[in-house]
């Protein structure tokens, strides 16, 4: 495989922005029912 | 190897189909297109969104466990293998977990964006509502429920039940407020009721008997609401109670009668038409059977049994009027006609009895109706041009998707006409998620409805506006009676 046919690798600068992303989406989302359920119980 | 963002393009499409199926089914919802009864595009809609994103979820989630958390590498050994084998199943096992979750994210958050239906009714009904009791900014009283209106002195007094959501709360109370024209912002608190030490106390049922004011209400004991007695206070100005009694009835048995505590009183207060016997309808245990009876006082203290209304299935929330013979007309909500319960679910079996009484209110006929199951109801009787008297009901309207009764479904705060054999939709109130528990008064012309419902800027599933968006308010409708006396006249089948 030429250089130019490889696929180009991530920099770990993009690599941890698409981490960051995936765990700020998918951690709002888990949280949210929790908490919009739980608060009931400490008010 | 293929790389990672290689692996998470399939997901990832899989959720922007979702979205857009998101997106055209909350649009259904919104223009009203195939959007209600048991089975329609919109529920279709729903599941194969869901679907579709729970699908991403998980492989998105898997591979970003897999190959950026855990970083699992290739192993040749036979040990190596099954170490991997049992690594990825319990990846797996996590990213379903967390899957399962977030969906629930995804649609509590897809159903707060939702927006609403228009709710346009006929003109001819002259149909206003407003919020007359905003949930207020304190967030352990945001949930007000429960009401019941009456006319009483020139002035409008509404009953309710505030507290922080529809489960129990052990610190909630019964509040009156009184308007002198039920208008936005008149309202003004004047009293707040609490139980004999314990203070989830609900359904409150606010009336004058014999030139005393009574309010009956159900104290809760349980987490998943289920009253199972009712007590009573009295008052003679509107402002201050007694300490609450448990109502007792005198109940009859084959061989004699006994006073007994455990009966659950109806949606209807205790209603008279010579002011000198009042009747209430109440639910409970008779001989093992669950049964609702019509009871009869004179003072609003001592209750004595009439007749069965109701002993076929378990039912609950009697509401009864009179009719111009003297004798009543019920309609009951009940959770199933048939061993099929279907609870979070619903099930085809839901419905409304509707008992008419004869012999004097001491035997009663019965019809059932499957369009709705009628909880938090109230009866009203207007008389039309031609001195016929016409039975209206302000109750709940179980739209779907799926079966009446399904958590998930929509529900409206709705106007019936009541038949003996039937019962015909009128037309739906702006309304969403947890609502109805009406009230109803009648001055001059006009029909005044008070009823809640969480924010009508939504539309938002039942379940989903009774436990995670929990806030509130109460509002009312005023329409004109010949106006829908009128509109009745037009609808097929009326």
């Amino acid at each position: 495989m030429s250089e130019e046919e490889r696929p180009k690798e991530l920099t770990q600068k993009q690599k941890f922005i698409i981490d960051l992303i995936i765990m700020i989406a998918v951690g709002f989302l888990v949280i949210l029912p929790f908490t919009l359920y739980a608060y009931h119980f400490f008010i | 190897m293929r790389t990672f963002v290689e692996k998470i393009k399939k997901p990832l499409i899989l959720i922007l189909i979702s979205i857009i199926l998101m997106i055209l089914t909350g649009i259904a919802n919104t223009l009203n297109i195939a959007n209600s009864g048991p089975f329609n595009l919109v529920f279709f809609g729903a599941i194969a969104f869901a679907l579709l994103m729970f699908l991403g979820l998980l492989g998105l989630i898997f591979v970003f466990l897999h190959d950026r958390v855990f970083t699992i590498k290739p192993m040749s050994t036979r040990i190596g293998k099954i170490k991997k084998l049992l690594t990825n199943t319990g990846i797996f096992l996590m990213a379903l977990f967390i899957s399962l979750t977030a969906l629930l994210g995804v649609m509590l958050s897809y159903y707060y964006i939702r927006l609403p239906p228009s709710y346009s009714v006929d003109p001819m009904l002259q149909l206003e509502t407003w919020t007359a009791i905003p949930p207020g900014g304190q967030i352990e009283k945001h949930h007000k429920s429960n009401t019941d209106l009456y006319y009483w002195n020139n002035s409008f007094y509404c009953i309710y039940q505030n507290s922080k959501w529809h489960l129990q709360d052990l610190d909630g109370e019964l509040v009156i407020e009184r308007s002198p024209d039920a208008s936005a912002g008149s309202w003004e608190r004047i009293a707040s009721i609490k139980g004999p030490g314990h203070n989830d106390v609900r359904d409150p049922l606010l009336t004058e008997i014999n030139g005393t004011l009574f309010v009956y209400f159900l104290p809760n004991f349980l987490f998943d609401p289920e009253p199972n007695t009712t007590y009573y206070t009295t008052s003679n100005d509107m402002e201050n109670w007694t300490e609450p009694t448990e109502v007792k009835v005198n109940v009859s048995y084959d061989e004699n009668w006994e006073m007994e505590v455990g009966w659950i009183f109806g949606r209807t207060e205790p209603i008279t038409n010579d002011n000198n016997t009042w009747y209430v309808t109440a639910f409970g245990e008779k001989n093992g059977t669950w049964v609702t009876l019509l009871l009869e006082t004179r003072n609003g203290i001592d209750w004595k049994e009439i007749s069965v209304v109701y002993d076929t299935y378990p039912s609950g929330e009697p509401c009864i009027e009179f009719l111009p013979n003297g004798e009543i007309i019920s309609t009951l909500r009940v959770g199933a006609m048939s061993s099929w319960t279907g609870y979070e679910f619903g099930t085809p079996h839901a419905g409304t009895i509707i008992a008419t009484s004869y012999d004097n209110r001491t035997k009663w006929s019965h019809h059932a109706d499957f369009q709705t199951r009628m909880d938090g109801a109230r009866l009203f009787k207007l008389v039309d041009a031609e001195n016929i008297t016409r039975i209206f009901a302000a109750g709940r309207n179980h739209l779907g998707p799926g079966l009446v009764g399904n958590h998930l479904g929509r529900k409206r705060t709705t106007i019936y006409e009541v038949k003996e054999d039937r019962l015909i939709h009128v037309f739906d109130l702006p309304s969403n998620g947890d609502t109805a528990y009406t009230g109803v008064a009648i001055v001059g012309d006009e029909v005044y409805v008070s009823y809640y419902t969480n924010p009508i800027r939504r539309d938002l599933p039942w379940i989903v506006g009774l436990a995670f968006f929990s806030k509130s308010e109460i509002r009312m409708a005023k329409f004109s009676a010949t106006g829908l006396i009128n509109y009745a006249n037009t609808i097929i089948g009326g």
